[in-house]
């Protein structure tokens, strides 16, 4: 679940870590300050009324009950209202435990003599036609907090203070919010950016290492940029280097080996030319050959799919036909059905040598060969089918693999080293294409090569 | 041929040197092996040779170095110029080759040979030469070009009007590389067919004129009225078309 919800890419997830924190924080101490603000202000209005009733107790003690009334209106203020009460009222219950307490003993400070008196602080909802107050987020009415004081005086009636501070002073200061609002922003385009900057790299990191698997020999990563970038890239680098070598040691020692015994090879042909048995004398050559096939498609294969040879645009009709004619002068029945248009950008010399394993496979397994073209869409198709006994279909992919001999009576009757289809389909590949086989319906093998246009 | 041609085999390794001698006299020729250019120069200084094979590593001076001077070389008793020479090369190495047939090589032979092959085509080169004595450095060309059209003696392909290639059977090229040597000038299927006879033993041979009507609708030549490769009746084929030599 947790997985599902996480972005793909380092980038989204690095942002999503970033933004989610920055929020948060954000969030947090916008939260610690809006209180922190609230309770300096009550503290304030506090203080402020506490003096305020001092100084009216103070001099409603000094008038005469007759005169108190009158007095006490004229000191109201808006959001204080002054009673005077023969006794003292039982305060409700629900007001906020810690502030009244607070409260309490700032204005028993205030009041520095022995005297009655009880408080509460609480919050209540406004009273609508008191006054009006501004609609806050357009929400319900938020309870404003309220300051009841009963003090007795003198002559043992009480006063009664109702105080409500103005409700602007704790509305949600929009300053504040828009200051962090903007603070947001510009960190999270500053980590949108930084974490950009981070990522890019790694995306370079990444197209170099796809690239790898295309072509061994591209040009080596940019060793630039902050130091764990260049560590990465040189490591890549060096790995591209001994990948590079260990594959040039492979085909050296791969392609001496063939070199080297191409000379006892023409010493063994030539005494065999010369052994006067003529049955020991096929059964020599016989075996030579297979040899030298074995050097061939070894060479063959080292040499690779030809990505060194330039395209150039060839004329696969002639091609095909030209390789059927071949195969016929040596006695192999190949049949070409089919044409193709217009010509084919191809890599000539390894395209043809690709064509040949197969149309040689066709003819060695299956006696002959069909070679059909077609030009398929955006494809062309050349397909060369046999009539040969075909390959089990657990066979079918096993067969590309370099070095890979079928049952054993296939590779003996033939003499091949098993890398003739390997050949063939890197050929194919890195003519954007791809070489498959399959067996036919009607009988026999059908090796279908594609070309994208 | 009416003697025993007499070949020259230059081979640094002793064996082969040895086993391509005695192959080469059972199969009816005169045959002289020696192991480098040294031998070479000496041989030629005393002795007419008919044909030289010539492997293209070796120690000292190379086959490509002995080929060029060898072609440069016209003083001494004998002129050995023009004596064919069939390179021994390493397998299908396209630079070799081209270096080879660029340094005035006739023919090639990648190792390990087949001695067969290598006795069709010293008989192939052999009756090349006395068919066709070869003309003013025919050996370095490497394109030949006609009506529009050019045929890579190297590469061993037909490049179209457009550039496009065109690839070739062997008896295909052969046959258009005799008819090119000579433009205009008449070939009977008889001779064409022993001049192309690229091995031995031939009864998969197509017939000439197979091979020529391919070779027409490779070039786009209408066989009712053909315009570059024409049927003379009862005579055989020619080349009618201006054919121009590029290295």
């Amino acid at each position: 679940m947790m997985r599902r919800l996480l972005p793909r890419s380092l980038f989204g997830r690095l942002v999503l870590v970033l933004l989610a924190g920055l929020l948060l924080a954000q969030l947090a101490s916008a939260v610690l300050l809006l209180r922190d603000r609230g309770l300096a202000v009550h503290q304030a209005s506090g203080f402020q009324l506490a003096q305020r009733a001092v100084t009216v107790v103070h001099l409603l003690d000094s008038l005469e009950p007759k005169e108190r009334h009158r007095i006490a209106r004229g000191l109201e203020a808006p959001g204080l209202r002054i009673a005077l009460r023969p006794e003292a009222v039982p305060l409700p219950a629900d007001g906020d435990e810690h502030l009244t307490q607070r409260f309490r003993r700032l204005l028993g400070r205030a009041l520095e003599e022995e005297r009655q008196f009880s408080v509460w602080v609480g919050e209540r909802p406004p009273a609508p036609p008191e006054r009006p107050t501004r609609p806050h987020w357009r929400g319900a009415p938020r309870p404003l907090p309220e300051f009841i004081i009963q003090v007795q005086l003198g002559d043992g009636s009480w006063v009664r203070f109702d105080h409500r501070p103005p409700a602007e002073l704790f509305a949600n200061p929009q300053r504040l919010i828009l200051i962090l609002a903007v603070l947001l922003g510009s960190v999270v385009l500053l980590s949108l950016l930084a974490v950009r900057w981070v990522t890019r790299p790694l995306a370079a990191l990444s197209a170099a290492a796809e690239g790898l698997g295309r072509n061994l020999n591209q040009p080596p990563l940019n060793e630039s940029g902050p130091s764990e970038v260049r560590r990465a890239a040189s490591a890549f680098n060096a790995m591209q280097r001994s990948l590079v070598r260990y594959i040039a040691d492979r085909e050296r020692l791969l392609s001496s080996v063939s070199h080297d015994l191409r000379t006892p090879l023409t010493r063994m042909r030539l005494r065999a030319e010369l052994v006067d048995d003529p049955p020991l004398q096929g059964k020599l050559l016989q075996d030579i050959g297979d040899m030298e096939a074995m050097v061939h498609s070894t060479l063959d294969f080292i040499r690779g799919s030809g990505e060194g040879e330039p395209l150039h645009p060839v004329d696969l009709n002639a091609l095909v036909e030209s390789l059927g004619a071949d195969m016929e002068e040596l006695g192999f029945a190949v049949r070409v059905v089919g044409r193709v248009e217009a010509p084919y950008p191809a890599r000539p010399t390894a395209l043809k040598r690709c064509l040949t394993n197969l149309v040689d496979n066709a003819v060695k397994y299956g006696g002959s060969a069909a070679i059909t073209l077609t030009e398929e869409g955006r494809h062309v198709r050349i397909a060369v089918a046999d009539e040969g006994p075909g390959l089990p279909e657990s066979e079918l992919e096993h067969v590309f693999e370099p070095f890979y001999r079928g049952e054993p009576s296939r590779s003996r009757a033939t003499g091949g080293v098993g890398l003739g289809l390997s050949i063939a389909r890197n050929i194919a590949r890195a003519h954007g294409g791809d070489l498959t086989l399959h067996n036919r319906p009607q009988g026999g093998l059908e090796a279908v090569l594609v070309l994208p246009r | 041929m009416n003697q025993q041609p007499h070949i020259l085999v230059v081979d640094d390794d002793p064996e082969i040197r040895q086993l391509l001698h005695e192959y080469l006299e059972r199969n009816g020729f005169r045959a002289t092996a020696v192991a480098d250019g040294r031998g070479l120069w000496r041989t030629l200084e005393s002795t007419m040779v008919d044909l030289i094979v010539l492997d293209l590593m070796l120690p000292g001076e190379d086959g490509l170095l002995l080929c060029r001077n060898l072609r440069a070389r016209k003083e001494g008793p004998v002129d050995h110029s023009r004596t064919p020479v069939i390179m021994l090369t390493a397998r299908g190495d396209e630079t070799d080759r081209i270096v080879g047939l660029e340094m005035g090589a006739d023919d090639y032979l990648a190792k390990p040979f087949n001695p067969r092959e290598l006795l069709a085509r010293i008989k192939a080169v052999l009756r090349r030469v006395h068919e066709l004595p070869p003309t003013e450095e025919t050996n370095e060309i490497r394109l030949l070009k006609f009506a529009g059209w050019t045929l890579d003696l190297i590469a061993r392909h037909l490049l179209s009007p457009a550039g496009v290639i065109v690839s070739l059977s062997g008896s295909e090229f052969c046959l258009l590389r005799i008819l090119l040597s000579r433009p205009n000038r008449i070939f009977s299927r008889d001779q064409l067919l022993e001049l192309c006879q690229r091995r031995e033993a031939g009864p998969f041979d197509r017939s000439i004129d197979v091979q020529i009507s391919r070779l027409r609708r490779h070039l786009g030549d209408d066989a009712r009225d053909p315009a570059i490769i024409k049927t003379i009746r009862g005579e055989g084929y020619v080349l009618s078309a201006e054919v121009s030599e590029c290295r």
